[in-house]
């Protein structure tokens, strides 16, 4: 919107001059009456009050801005908060992440003991060598499955990232401020959609420790 | 019902890592005729194609997943008795419950181990 001036127009004013006192060659300063003073008076207070009016509707107009972009900007920053999440998206990808970490450790250390038994496994007893050597050799295979579970984590922490990369780049667009990376594409409504078909599909991803139900339990369900 | 270790087994995973693990779990099991899907559209239009003994499908998958895979092999009068496993790493007790309304023969989480998938196998086959 553009910014109204706050000045009252010359020739408004001279206008106004003019028609309240209009030019007597024959009348000298000496001749003004005082209800001409008054007059003059009220005229003037008329006119501040015509330019006080406007100075406040223009800097009421820059507050209304104001305050509007502050709206605006704090309804963009509760958008970071992904829908249907009850916690911090980012304190969300932090645990995946940790999640991650564990998983990979745990199946890297599986991998190495079951690869350690195997160096050391007597092959005197071809028997009992070979049975040692495949039960190892299936634990590892079972280790690496560590791959699709972290796999889908990290998804997540991606996802989750580039949600909240749109979000900051818009807020900083709304803003004004010039950001030193250009924002990928990202497509707002294909992204709200996906969401929705998780929660149709009861699509979770791996759950963390202590949430979901065990073999056991699921195995009771049965 | 008996075991048929010769029998054709689907295996339906988007990760190929996973599918290698589940292929070389079920050799070991004595299954030799192991077929893959990357997805559940893969899987029905192979489905459609094949009499399948055994499906073992993850559930999280693009564009269809396992869970939609289910409901339309349940829906469907010529595969609705092919037995069914799903092998996920999603597992909350919703999930189980939906995945067993659709018909689903067993659930195995994601990690397990070859004496879990063998169990659930077992359990479907009456063994």
């Amino acid at each position: 919107m553009a910014k109204q001036s706050n000045a009252v127009p010359e020739a408004e004013c001279a206008s106004i001059a003019k028609r309240e006192f209009p030019t007597d060659s024959n009348q000298s300063a000496q001749d003004i009456s005082l209800a001409e003073v008054l007059h003059l008076a009220q005229s003037s207070v008329e006119t501040l009050k015509e330019f006080l009016n406007r100075l406040d509707t223009t800097v009421g107009d820059d507050f209304h801005q104001i305050m509007e972009k502050i709206s605006q900007t704090r309804d963009d920053m509760q958008l970071l908060n992904m829908p249907n999440n009850e916690v911090c998206p980012l304190t969300d990808a932090e645990n995946e992440l940790k999640m991650v970490v564990k998983a990979t450790e745990d199946a890297t250390n599986r991998i190495m003991s079951a690869a350690e038994t195997i160096m050391t496994a007597d092959p005197k007893d071809p028997a009992h060598y070979h049975l040692t050597v495949e039960s190892k050799v299936m634990e590892i295979f079972e280790a690496c499955s560590f791959q699709d579970i972290t796999g889908q984590r990290i998804n997540r922490v991606v996802e989750t990232l580039d949600f909240v990369d749109y979000r900051i780049h818009k807020i900083a667009a709304f803003l004004g401020i010039e950001t030193a990376s250009e924002r990928r594409e990202f497509n707002e409504q294909a992204f709200m959609e996906r969401l929705q078909r998780k929660d149709d599909l009861i699509l979770h991803g791996p759950q963390e420790d202590g949430e979901g139900v065990d073999q056991n339990e699921i195995d009771n369900m049965f | 019902m008996a075991i048929d270790l010769q029998m054709p087994v689907l295996v339906v995973d988007d990760y190929k890592t996973m599918i290698r693990i589940i292929r070389n779990l079920l050799k070991q099991l004595g299954f030799s005729d192991i077929d893959d899907a990357a997805d559940g559209t893969e899987a029905l239009a192979k489905m459609q194609q094949r009499k399948y003994g055994l499906v073992i499908s993850d559930w999280n998958m693009e564009p269809m997943t396992g869970y939609e895979l289910l409901k339309e092999v349940r829906s469907d009068e010529n595969l609705m008795r092919t037995p069914f496993i799903m092998v996920t790493a999603e597992s909350k007790t919703e999930n189980v419950i939906a995945a067993k309304k659709a018909g689903v023969n067993n659930y195995i989480v994601k990690p397990f181990n070859a004496a879990t998938l063998s169990a659930k196998i077992n359990a479907v086959f009456g063994e």
